[in-house]
């Protein structure tokens, strides 16, 4: 009588050392952990704690954002030529970056429900690809050439040309907020970067086991969530 | 087959949920509502833009002058909380999981509601009592200032903040001086005597008048009567003088040799 291999899943087809069957996917056997009634309860619960860190996150940027709101009510002149030295084409091509990015790491989460690894790893790596461009934008095409120019935060600003006296107050509120948005999606990408390569190399993502890539494109959407927020805020409010 | 026993999950149940889909029953979300959503978003992103630009444009080349910045602010924020809610309903799949996940992101967005419109109450309204509360933050104490730039010979800037209000001390002491003067008047109406303000240029006229024929105008003038109260001279310069301190009439006042005081 062929023994059974205790690791086969319920999904796979055929028992799992039975011959010309290659040993499954990770995502089919991983065994979930005992002190959970079901694999269900587990991918709930790891979801409603992802749900809950977002919050503390939105937390962390409604102080920024209450910080923009006290400075700008305070010096409205300096926010409002502060913010017209920002080029709004650069704000928009960011935020479409990250619309689109955030529409294929939704796109990767159903593939990994339904199985298609292959589209898994490509709308994961087009994600990793909008997150470096939206990096790459940032920096290089707005943070180094306000950098160069002495707009800079705070107790650093040089700008010979400011026309308020309180300008640096809005770069400090510029580099704080979009610093640590990009801090955020730095976290992000390496996250994504996680579940590529878990994906690529052992499939540990699948219809049953895919609760990595649900909670890694829950914060990838929070990242977006709050670049819809502050684009219209720097770049757009006059 | 419907009864396989999971052996790395021996609590499911055979026969929940959809077998192709691993017992799981969660929303495998339909890829053209994906699409929808984005093409959704993308729009909004557009339009916010445009309506930006469009307003600056107006704002330039028809004759209506400066739009308020609320009008501006209120678009812009509510097509982005529409683009965010878009997002967070199907994106992030809040439609179509557990209701507790959407509860805690909508008590969270109470929070920083109260955070934000407390806050912002507070700020917006420092100068409704103590108008010298709504000026900068500057160490030391708060101080409203105009700058005044000035360059030197030497072709340097300078840039001197001028207060443009009194030091929280003269606010006080000119608040107290008013609320004595409004006692004092209360207690003139009450009692049916001449009001103070109305009588001092009177008074002064004829005490000029009666300083230029007699010489004994001191005297009445430093003694008081029932009637009123006549200035008197002490350490605070100009408490109880009729001039306000730091007018010329008042450095009259204080040099007159008062007699009987000094």
């Amino acid at each position: 009588m062929t023994s059974i291999d205790p690791r086969a899943g319920i999904d796979s087809p055929t028992p799992g050392n039975s011959p010309g069957n290659k040993r499954p996917p990770f995502w089919q056997i991983r065994p979930h952990g005992h002190h959970w009634k079901s694999i269900d309860d587990e991918f709930e619960a790891s979801k409603f704690g992802m749900w809950l860190f977002l919050t503390t996150e939105v937390l962390l940027f409604a102080g920024l954002f209450c910080a923009y709101a006290v400075l700008r009510m305070m010096y409205p002149d300096a926010f409002r030529a502060g913010s017209g030295l920002l080029d709004w084409r650069w704000g928009l091509l960011n935020t479409v970056i990250l619309l689109i990015s955030s529409f294929t790491v939704a796109m990767s989460v159903r593939c990994a429900q339904l199985n298609q690894q292959r589209w898994l790893i490509y709308n994961l790596v087009i994600t990793l690809v909008c997150a470096a461009a939206f990096l790459f934008i940032k920096v290089y095409f707005e943070y180094i050439p306000k950098w160069t120019d002495g707009k800079r935060p705070g107790s650093l600003f040089s700008y010979p040309f400011a026309a308020d006296p309180h300008e640096h107050l809005w770069w400090s509120v510029y580099y704080c907020s979009t610093a640590v948005h990009a801090l955020h999606v730095v976290i992000g990408a390496c996250l994504l970067t996680w579940v590529l390569v878990r994906a690529a190399t052992i499939k540990a993502y699948g219809p049953r086991e895919y609760t990595m890539v649900e909670t890694s494109a829950l914060y990838w959407h929070l990242v977006d969530l709050v670049w819809i927020f502050l684009f219209p805020l720097l770049y757009l409010i006059h | 087959m419907a009864h396989q026993h999971d052996h790395a999950d021996p609590h499911a149940h055979p026969g929940t949920g959809n077998e192709a889909h691993g017992g799981h029953h969660h929303y495998i979300i339909p890829w053209q509502k994906n699409v929808l959503v984005l093409a959704i978003l993308l729009f909004f992103t557009f339009l916010t833009v445009a309506l930006a630009q469009g307003e600056k444009w107006a704002q330039a080349s028809f004759d209506i002058g400066v739009i308020p910045t609320w009008v501006n602010v209120t678009i812009v924020m509510s097509i982005a909380a529409i683009k965010g809610t878009l997002v967070a309903m199907y994106f992030m799949q809040l439609r179509y999981s557990n209701p507790l996940n959407t509860f805690a992101m909508l008590f969270c967005l109470f929070g920083v509601a109260l955070f934000l419109g407390f806050t912002m109450l507070d700020l917006g309204n420092r100068d409704r009592v103590y108008s010298w509360r709504s000026g900068e933050i500057v160490p030391g104490g708060s101080l409203p200032t105009r700058v005044e730039t000035t360059v030197n010979d030497d072709g340097t800037v300078q840039r001197n903040h001028i207060s443009l209000a009194d030091p929280m001390y003269i606010v006080a002491r000119d608040e107290a001086l008013n609320r004595q003067a409004d006692d004092k008047a209360a207690h003139r109406a009450a009692n049916g005597l001449y009001a103070f303000d109305k009588d001092v240029e009177a008074f002064n006229k004829y005490a000029e008048k009666k300083k230029k024929s007699h010489g004994t105008y001191h005297e009445d003038q430093t003694a008081s009567t029932p009637d009123r109260t006549r200035p008197r001279h002490g350490p605070t310069p100009g408490i109880f003088d009729d001039e306000p301190a730091g007018t010329d009439a008042a450095k009259k006042d204080s040099d007159k040799d008062h007699g009987s005081d000094h």
